[in-house]
Order: structure tokens, then C-alpha cells, then sequence
């Protein structure tokens, strides 16, 4: 409340011009002087009883002369501070000059590089007569706000860090006691990402960023394996936003890597079953349950490569029998004997001494 | 009499679950269009007692029958004949809380609540899915009535199918063993021929053609037993008639193949093919979704194929009015705050629009038409941001029209119309906005060149107006503007016009993807499609990937160059550019290595050309996992190197990064670190010396709870300097709902710098519930 109120005062010390003793405006042409609809963002200070008025706006540039003049419709100032409302700025009638720059103006709705005098009149209009309440110019050098693109990570891009480094192109021309926010979300299933951005719990919304780069938040819980991000960029000064970026999206993905990780439990059917079956595929395991109703003891296997029997299988891991029901799972992902689409037998000495042949193809995990 | 049905289903599947242990499921044919006929495959309720094979059987049919009657499934049976006005086939919500403590004196704290909502429903037999939001992110102004959006969509096809398709994939792994159904088929009776008889017998061509053709397939996997039989003869005879016409050595085979043979031959086959026929009923693949399946399981599928398999399910309801049959030809149908690009330019990108969308197919092809607003600022995702000079808030209306329908491709006529929108009623200081008008047509027209892609030529034409206006003459008088009164084409041509070309190419033989695209508009044309300035002078851009060594190698290539003018009379733009290369290299089957080179920056450019921003990177990442120690373990390795030229200052910035995650996985339990490391060369600094560490250890409790517990380290010299603990919790409670919280407190050893950035608390916390198909 107290930073609010000291806020108020330095705009009226830094932007208000006092007119009259009880009558000022405020407008802060580095923000607003931008384009022709910021023109209407002017604020009115006023400390004595309320009339009506209308709002006289001309703006020119230096070297150009005259870009445009705007008389709004007639509204009432109260007491205390007045934003222009709609109405006044729905009946304005507007006067553009003949130079280039007008008509880029005109066309375009914002103000191209120049230096400006933005003259506000504001006149009371009372049915007798018409007086210049306050007669205000700000000045302001300018250019128009750079588009601000995202850099890293790039749109659809599949990235494997789970908490990556942002970076975007900063806000051009720079703007004093801007800065930057982040919005990162979750992108699920059939959303788009400006869906995702509006409808989900963000995992990201940093503000006060000062610079183009964000670490990934260090008290943010980590990305996702397999999950679609969103993700944009807005400059900002106090409420007011300056530019944003594009939004875009990213997948985290280490597939080529993690399998291990990502796999996903089918079950272990018994080995007789599959004994039985056509043509297992085991996509980086070999997966089956047995039954040893013996003591526990090591489990007698080796396997052999049809397709290639040059191919020696060696370096199989080690596997020992629990008394009762077993779940194997023999891991051959990183063995080098075991390559994409070939067929192998796997023969598997059962604890009562007979010999069971599963028939497998292997498949890379990735 | 299917109320009869549904309580024998449910007993039935009551009946089994008590472990009823030497049955067998009487299998159930059962497809969405509830035609539910038993298959009449009674006498094998007892049949035989090979202990394994039933009891697998046993526990297939339990699994099956368990998502049978499980909540999941009892929407599905709604879609039998009835006819609803109202429906509700899913739901699904989720509460979350995002709290993140900011220390700064009077600041307030960072807080998102969202409560999300979201429902299949069925009104008048069309399907729609529709979601809900309520977004609070001030704690001090919490209203339930603000910060609501809705979304009627289109379901995506995809989604209404997810359960069939996961019934699928499980078939597919655990019923075929991951074989594609038609290599299934063809193994299995081959595996059946093979004894007793020669390698040649495997070779018979009707039979072959039978199975390769995805129609005859489905007939043979819906066909009675006894045509079964016949048509399994059949193949017996023509096999033998094959083996007796190759007289050199096989005579004698031929002759082998008796009828005694074939008949044991044939019993073996038909009972194959009929055991498969039950597995996929009672599994609900019903006659219509075979040949589906048959494209799923060889990876074949695509989107379109299940969209018309949706539609064909929804045109075959009964009781479809005339109007309804159009469901089908509806392409987009949204209503609410959706996320779409507006028709014209291939440059439009998404945003939020809050109106109706709806796109239809016609006979040329698609026609799209809609009303909608947008505005920028006030948004509860921007929490505070209450004004925008980004964009005003504006209304639109815009058509969508199919020009020409060629062999070489399609064409569009689009018009948008962009009015602005007064904000009224709001809390926060509205800026009022002048009234203007914007509006473009876009003519735009593909062309197809088989090998060579696609391209697409564009020209569009745009038009502004403010309403009351006039202008200066040079002679000091004032006139109306020469594009008032409808002179849509007077208002200086080439000024206001826009030029588009846009080609694409994914050629799969040569492992090459391609999209390029080029722009070019005058300097006063204003396209309404775009949310911020829409004059964009000339776009440059486009991506390129391309595989070698059998995708051992993949190269891409990312440019973009922007020019958007600033000045009036001269020719000085902004030059945005951005050029990225990004290789991939697999070194082995778990290894691979990316190196990327970024080159980014911001120009001011026209008679003289100066430099405003720049920055350029190189970064190499490795990933790979490995053994250690005898347990599985993942190492991600990241080292970037990075100079960059900020407005604010003269000298460059130069830093390296490096970002290292170790992940090992024990009995039980996983550990995993992050750490992160930047180092400033420079004396401008961006972000600094700083250490990121974490190392967290995750585990289960039980099968319902998982835990991961952490400790954390933060050192960024005099900006801040934490350490801490984090917590992560997720609870499975039933089938249908999940609890997740996570908390991250610090303790401050300095007091930070940028306190918006260095939080000390953070914590999430969500519930979900989810019932049906969603």
C-alpha cells in the first residue's frame, strides 16, 4: 500500500505536469507512445469537483511535423484519478498528416523510429464554454519494439535435459525497469500449447527475471521422460506487458539411452507357455516365470543365434533359482551378440533336468 | 432383454473372479454396436484339463473380464442402441496448487490454484469433449467466479479410441507376442503344416494370397466354424495339389499328405484360427475393428484410419437424423476459450480465442468459418500483467473457403476481419482502444509434385481503417481517406499487399524432411491474423533433417531471419535472426553424442548496418547408459560454451555450462543427481559463478506409494547461496485416483540477490480423479 502510494507520487513527480493547482495528467510516453492505442492510456488527476471534458491529443515528430491529432468524445472527470473510458475513445474523430510517416501510422496503428511531442489539452466542455484545463507535451525518442524470438530449446525440438537452460532474444530497444517472466506448462494429450498454457498448473512461472536466460528453476520438480512442454516468454514493465515471444513447445526425451528406465512391466508368462507360442519378441529382455520346487540352485541356460550361428552369445548374467515360483528376467539389452530382428533359441536346463527351447527374436529397445 | 444380457455378463464375470479354476470363457462376441451374440462355443467350458494352457487361459479371461466389468468399461457399454439426449462417457478432474514463497518485502507470493475439469459427453448422439478451468493466482482477489475458462472441442479421434487402443497394444503383446496379427496367423499355421511334412508345403500361394489380403484376412477371422473348415480344406488340397505337381522327389510327400493328414491337419488349423477368433472377442476386437487391428499391430495405423473408423461406429448409431450423418464431415467444431490459428497466412500461429470455430468438409474440400476475441492482458496465467501495448483486445470474424480442387492440389480463399474490442466492466485500468478495422483476403493455392513435395503460393491483401477519420492534405485542407468508403483496392496495392511461398518435402527413402518458407509484405500491410504488430516486412526460414548411415546420423539445419520495418521512409528494419545446427551421432547402441551450434541475434539494419544483440554457442551432450557395478546406470553430460552481446553493455558476456545428471538403478530404490555448473569468463556476468546441485533418492513403499526424498544445493556467489531438502509423494488410490505433493524448503545462507528468482519454499500439491475412458 505504502509502495503503491509512493509509486503514485513519483509518477506525479517524474510524468504529471501540474496544470493547475488541482488538475494533472499522467502518461508515460516510453510505454504507451508506442502505438496509437496507448495514446488512451492517460490517466487524470483531478482534486476538485468533477465536470466534463474532452481530451485533445496532437502528436508530432520532429523532423515530420504533424503525424496526428484526436479529439475524444466528451466524458466526466470525477474527483480523484479518471482513466479515459471507452466511450470517449469510441467517438474520437482522428486527423492524420499527408507525410509517409503518418500514413505508416495509419495503416500500421504504431509509431515508427522518430522523436515525438505527445500534447494532450484536455478541455472542459461545459455548455457555456469551453476552457484548456491543462495543456501537457511529453516527449519521448523512439523505436518500435523488436520482435522477441525464443532461442533454446527450439520449437519441437526432443531434448534430454530434464532441467534445461532457457535463453530468448531480449526486449529491443531496451526499456528501463523492464523484465522478463517465464511460463512453462505441461502439455497433455489432444491440448495445443496455448491450450496448455491458459488451462494448466504452471511448473514454471518465474517473474522478475532480469536477463534473456533462466536456469531451469532449482526448486522446480524436474521434466518428465515422454511429456510435451510449453513454454513463453513475456517482457513486462510493472503491469504492463511489453512484448511476448512465440509459444513453443519441447518433448523430453532420452529414448536412445533410458531404456531400462521407460521399460514397461508386460508380466512374466510361464516359460511352457511360450515354449508353446510363435515367435517371442524380446525387445531388450527375456522375460518368464518357472517353477522350482527344488532347492534354490542356479539356473542352467545358454543361448544360441539361428540366424547367424557365427555369432557366439557370451557374458549372460548369472541367475539363481528361489525355491517355488521365479520370475526371470534376463537382461541382453547391452549384450553386443544380440542384434535387431535376429532369431535365437534359448535353452533353459529346468531344475527337474528337462530341457525347454524358447524361441526368441530380439528387438532393440530404442 | 440386454438388461438380461448385461446382469448374465456380470455374474458371468462375478463367477469367474471367484476362481472357477478349470473354465474356460464362454467367449462373448461384443462390439459397440451392442451386438451381442454369443458364439456358441459352450462345449469348451470344460474342455480338457491341460493344467497350463487353462490356467493361462484362466488368468487371460480374468484380466479380460476384470476391465470388462471395471468402471472403465461401463460407459462403453452405454453406446448400445439407446438413444440419449445426454450422455456423460468420461470425467476427469484434477486440482493443483502451485505455491512458491517470493521474500521480498510486500511482494506477494507466487500462487496458482487450477482446478480442472474435463468430460466426454454425448448431446444428441454427437460426441464432445468438454473442458473446464477456474485459475486463481492471487490469493488476496480469490473469486471463483473470475478466472474461468470452457472449451467445447471436437474430440480427437485418438482420444475417444484410447481404451480400444490400449486393449490392442495389450492383445498384441501378450496374445500375439508382439507379432503383427497377419504373421501371427501365417507362423501359426505354418507352424501347423511344418510337422510331419516338407519345407515346399510352406510355400502355397492361395493360401499366401488369403493372408496378405487385409479383406480376406478379416473374413477368415470372422468366419463360422464351418465355412472355417471348408475354407481350410481348401488350402489342404490346393497345398497337396502343389506338392503332387512337383514330381521330381516330392511324389512321395504328396502322397504322404493323405486325407488322413489332411484331416488332422485341418482339425489342428481350424482350431488354431478358432482359439485366436475367441482370444480376440473376448477381448472385444470385434469383426469391424480387424482389419484396424491388423494396421495397428504392423504399424500402419493412422490418425485418418481411426477417425473414419470412429465416424463409421458413430454413422452405424440407429436413430441418426440426416443432420447427424454430418458429424462426420465436421473437421474442427470448437466453442468456448480455444487455441487455434486464424485461416490466410501459413505464417498465422496459434493463439487463445474466445468465440466458435467450426470447419466443414464440402465437396472442393474445407470451408471454415468463425467469430471469435482475443484479448492479451488480464489473463490469470499472467498473474497481475492487467495491460498490454503487446495487443489489444479485438473481435474477429473470418470464412474459409476451397477455391479449386486439382490433381496438383487444392486451393483457399480466406477473408479475416479484425475489429477492435472495448474491455469494459473490468477491474484494473483499461486502456481504451480506437476503433479501427482490419480486414485481408488471403488467396492461397498448393501444388503437389509427388517426389518433390509440396508448395504453396500465397498472396494476400490487407486494408486498415480508423472509424472518424480524415486527412491533412498537403495544400493544409482535410479529405476523406482514399480507402474510406469501401476502396478496398485504391489504398496504394503493392503497399498493402503480401506475398507468400511455402514448400515442404519428407522423403523417406533418402531420410530427408524439409520445410522452407519465405514472405514478403508491403509496408502497410497489416495482417489481422497475427496477435502482435502484423506487418512483418520479409520472413525467411525453414528447417532440414536428414539421416545417414541407416539413422546412425542425423543432421538438422534450423533458420529463421526476420525484417520488420521501423522506419517510414528509409529501409531500416529489425533483423531477427537465428541459425541452429544440431547433429546426432548414436556411437553404439546406448551411447550418443549431439553437438549444436546456435548463432542468434538482433540487428539494426537499412543504410547502415549495427549490431544489437548477439550471442553464439556451441554445446556437446552425451548420454548414455551403462553397468556399474552390476546395476543398470544413466549419465546425461552437457557442456555448452557461450558468448553473448546484450544491449545493456559493451563488453560480451562469455560463460560455460555444464549440466550432469547420474541416474542408478539399485534393488528397490533408484539414486539420481543433478548438478550444475556455469562459469563467467567475463567481467559482464550473466548469470554468474553458480553451483546447482541435487542428488534424490526415489523408492516405493508399497505398490500404491512412491517416494523420492532429496537434498539440495544452490551457490551463485553474492546472488544467493541455499541448501535444503525436497520431498516428492505420490499416492495411487484405486484404479481412478491419485494424489501427488511435492515440497522444496531452502534455507537462505545469504540473502539473495534476486529474490524473485532464488525462492526459499516451493510447493505443489495435486489431486485427480478419473472415470471412463479419459
Amino acid at each position: 500500500m505504502i509502495l503503491k502510494k509512493l509509486n503514485c507520487f513519483l509518477f506525479l513527480l517524474v510524468f504529471g505536469f501540474v496544470a493547475s493547482a488541482q488538475t494533472s495528467l499522467q502518461f508515460i510516453p516510453e510505454v504507451y507512445g508506442r502505438n496509437m492505442d496507448g495514446l488512451m492510456h492517460v490517466s487524470i488527476i483531478n482534486q476538485s469537483t468533477g465536470f466534463n471534458a474532452r481530451l485533445n491529443i496532437i502528436v508530432t515528430e520532429r523532423r515530420n511535423g504533424k503525424v496526428v491529432s484526436l479529439q475524444t468524445g466528451i466524458f466526466s472527470v470525477g474527483r480523484g484519478s479518471t482513466v479515459l473510458p471507452s466511450s470517449a475513445a469510441r467517438g474520437a474523430s482522428l486527423q492524420f498528416g499527408s507525410t509517409k510517416l503518418a500514413t505508416f501510422v495509419q495503416r500500421n496503428g504504431y509509431f515508427p523510429e522518430g522523436s515525438y511531442d505527445y500534447e494532450f489539452n484536455l478541455i472542459s466542455a461545459s455548455s457555456s464554454s469551453e476552457q484548456i484545463v491543462i495543456d501537457q507535451t511529453f516527449s519521448q525518442d523512439l523505436a518500435p519494439i523488436a520482435p522477441m524470438d525464443l532461442i533454446a530449446p527450439y520449437d519441437n525440438e526432443e531434448i534430454c535435459e530434464k532441467r534445461p537452460l532457457f535463453s530468448w532474444q531480449p526486449l529491443i530497444p531496451v526499456i528501463n525497469g523492464s523484465s522478463y517472466s517465464l511460463l512453462l506448462v505441461e502439455v497433455k494429450n489432444a491440448q495445443n500449447p496455448v491450450e496448455a498454457l491458459n488451462y494448466n498448473l504452471p511448473i514454471v512461472n518465474q517473474k522478475g527475471i532480469p536477463v534473456n536466460l533462466l536456469v531451469f528453476p532449482s526448486n522446480a520438480k524436474e521434466l518428465q521422460p515422454d511429456k510435451k512442454y510449453a513454454w513463453q516468454v513475456t517482457a513486462y514493465k510493472d503491469e504492463t506487458v511489453l512484448n511476448r515471444s512465440e509459444i513453443w513447445s519441447f518433448k523430453i526425451n532420452c529414448k536412445d539411452s533410458v531404456s531400462e528406465i521407460l521399460e514397461v512391466d508386460y508380466g512374466y508368462r510361464d516359460i511352457d507357455d511360450l515354449v508353446k507360442g510363435n515367435y517371442y519378441v524380446a525387445e531388450g529382455f527375456v522375460k518368464f516365470a518357472l517353477v522350482n520346487a527344488y532347492q534354490e540352485q542356479r539356473l542352467k541356460f545358454e543361448v544360441s543365434c539361428i540366424t547367424d550361428p557365427r555369432i557366439k552369445v557370451k557374458s549372460l548374467p548369472k541367475i539363481t533359482l528361489k525355491r517355488g515360483q521365479n520370475k526371470i528376467r534376463l537382461d541382453i539389452s547391452h549384450n553386443n551378440a544380440f542384434k535387431d530382428g535376429y532369431s535365437y533359441i534359448l535353452k533353459v536346463m529346468m531344475p527337474n533336468g528337462v530341457n525347454k527351447n524358447l524361441r526368441f527374436i530380439y528387438k532393440d529397445t530404442d | 432383454m440386454k438388461r438380461v444380457f448385461k446382469e448374465c455378463y456380470v455374474v458371468l464375470a462375478l463367477v469367474l473372479f471367484s476362481n472357477f479354476s478349470y473354465g474356460q470363457v464362454v467367449p462373448i462376441r461384443y462390439d459397440s454396436l451392442a451386438k451381442v451374440t454369443f458364439q456358441g462355443k459352450q462345449k469348451k467350458l470344460l474342455k480338457g484339463f491341460d493344467s497350463a494352457a487353462v490356467s493361462s487361459k484362466i488368468k487371460s479371461a480374468k484380466t479380460q473380464l476384470a476391465s470388462a466389468i471395471g468402471l472403465d468399461k461401463l460407459p462403453k457399454r452405454d453406446t448400445d442402441k439407446t438413444f440419449k439426449k445426454f450422455a456423460i462417457k468420461g470425467f476427469n478432474t484434477e486440482v493443483g496448487t502451485m505455491y512458491q514463497s517470493t521474500p521480498r518485502f510486500g511482494q506477494k507470493s507466487n500462487f496458482v490454484n487450477v482446478v480442472n475439469a474435463s468430460a466426454d459427453l454425448m448431446i444428441y448422439n454427437f460426441p464432445l469433449q468438454l473442458d473446464l478451468v477456474n485459475y486463481q493466482s492471487q490469493p488476496d482477489k480469490l473469486n471463483p467466479l473470475k478466472g474461468n475458462l470452457f472449451k467445447f472441442d471436437k474430440p480427437d479421434p485418438r482420444r475417444m479410441m484410447l481404451s480400444k487402443i490400449n486393449e490392442m497394444k495389450n492383445f498384441q503383446k501378450n496374445i500375439l507376442n508382439g507379432n503383427d496379427l497377419k504373421n501371427y496367423v501365417r507362423k501359426g499355421i505354418q507352424e501347423k503344416l511344418k510337422s510331419n511334412l516338407p519345407p515346399e508345403v510352406l510355400q502355397n500361394a492361395s493360401f499366401n494370397r488369403f493372408i496378405n489380403n487385409p479383406e480376406q484376412l478379416k473374413k477368415l477371422l470372422t468366419m463360422e466354424k464351418a465355412n472355417l473348415e471348408a475354407q481350410v480344406q481348401l488350402f489342404l488340397e490346393d497345398t497337396k495339389k502343389g506338392l503332387n505337381a512337383k514330381k521330381t522327389g516330392l511324389e512321395k510327400d504328396g502322397q504322404q499328405f493323405g486325407d488322413s493328414l489332411i484331416a488332422v491337419k485341418k482339425t489342428e488349423i481350424t482350431s488354431f484360427i478358432t482359439e485366436l477368433q475367441d482370444d480376440l472377442y473376448s477381448s472385444g476386437i470385434n469383426e469391424n475393428m480387424i482389419t484396424l487391428f491388423q494396421k495397428m499391430t504392423s504399424n500402419n495405423i493412422s490418425e485418418k484410419d481411426l477417425a473414419s473408423f470412429f465416424y463409421q461406429e458413430l454413422i452405424n448409431q440407429p436413430k441418426l437424423s440426416g443432420f447427424q450423418k454430418y458429424y462426420s464431415r465436421i473437421k474442427e467444431f470448437q466453442v468456448g476459450d480455444f487455441g487455434n490459428s486464424l485461416p490466410g497466412s501459413f505464417l498465422n500461429r496459434d493463439m487463445l480465442l474466445q468465440g466458435f470455430n467450426v470447419s466443414m468438409k464440402t465437396t472442393r474440400g474445407y470451408t471454415r468459418v468463425g467469430i471469435s476475441g482475443n484479448s492479451d492482458a488480464g489473463f490469470p496465467k499472467d498473474m497481475g500483467l492487467n495491460s498490454s501495448v503487446f495487443s489489444i483486445p479485438r473481435l474477429y470474424t473470418y470464412l474459409s473457403v476451397p477455391t479449386t480442387n486439382f490433381m496438383i492440389g487444392s486451393g483457399k480463399l480466406s477473408w479475416v476481419g479484425m475489429y477492435d474490442k472495448q474491455k469494459s466492466a473490468t477491474n484494473f485500468l483499461s486502456p481504451a482502444t480506437l476503433p479501427k478495422t482490419n480486414s485481408a483476403f488471403t488467396l492461397s493455392q498448393d501444388f503437389k509434385f509427388q517426389e518433390f513435395g509440396k508448395l504453396t503460393l500465397e498472396v494476400s491483401k490487407s486494408s486498415t481503417q480508423y472509424a472518424n477519420m480524415t486527412i491533412i492534405t498537403p495544400m493544409g485542407g482535410t479529405a476523406i481517406s482514399n480507402n474510406l468508403l469501401g476502396n478496398y483496392f485504391r489504398d496504394d496495392f503493392l503497399q498493402t499487399l503480401s506475398l507468400g511461398a511455402n514448400h515442404a518435402i519428407e522423403d523417406k527413402k533418402t531420410g530427408l524432411s524439409s520445410n522452407m518458407f519465405f514472405s514478403y509484405s508491403g509496408l502497410g500491410f497489416q495482417n489481422p491474423g497475427s496477435q502482435s504488430l502484423g506487418n512483418r516486412g520479409m520472413r525467411f526460414g525453414g528447417n532440414a533433417k536428414k539421416f545417414f548411415f541407416k539413422n546412425k546420423l542425423s543432421l538438422s539445419v534450423r533458420g529463421d531471419l526476420k525484417h520488420t520495418p521501423i522506419n517510414a521512409e528509409t529501409n531500416a528494419h529489425w533483423a531477427n535472426f537465428n541459425a541452429q545446427l544440431d547433429s546426432r551421432f548414436r556411437i553404439s547402441k546406448k551411447t550418443s553424442l549431439n553437438i549444436k551450434y546456435i548463432k542468434n541475434g538482433i540487428n539494426k539494419a537499412g543504410e547502415q548496418n549495427e549490431m544489437v544483440y548477439q550471442t553464439e554457442k556451441f554445446q556437446a551432450d552425451f548420454t548414455g547408459s551403462y553397468k556399474l557395478m552390476g546395476f543398470n546406470s544413466f549419465s546425461f553430460i552437457s557442456l555448452g560454451r557461450q558468448n553473448m552481446l546484450i544491449p545493456q553493455s559493451t563488453q560480451p558476456s562469455n560463460f560455460m555450462s555444464i549440466n550432469y545428471t547420474q541416474t542408478v538403478l539399485f534393488e528397490g530404490f533408484n539414486l539420481s543427481g543433478n548438478l550444475f555448473y556455469n562459469k563467467d569468463f567475463s567481467s559482464t556476468t550473466l548469470l554468474g559463478n553458480m553451483t546447482n546441485a541435487d542428488l534424490s533418492c526415489q523408492y516405493n513403499l508399497n505398490e500404491r506409494l512412491s517416494l523420492s526424498s532429496g537434498l539440495t544445493y544452490l551457490d551463485n556467489q553474492q546472488s544467493a547461496r541455499q541448501f535444503g531438502i525436497k520431498q516428492n509423494i505420490q499416492l495411487q488410490l484405486g484404479k481412478h485416483f491419485d494424489i501427488s505433493a511435492y515440497l522444496d524448503i531452502r534455507k537462505n545462507l545469504i540473502t539473495p540477490q534476486f529474490p524473485d528468482l532464488f525462492s526459499a519454499n516451493r510447493g505443489d500439491f495435486s489431486v485427480r480423479y478419473y472415470f471412463g475412458k479419459l
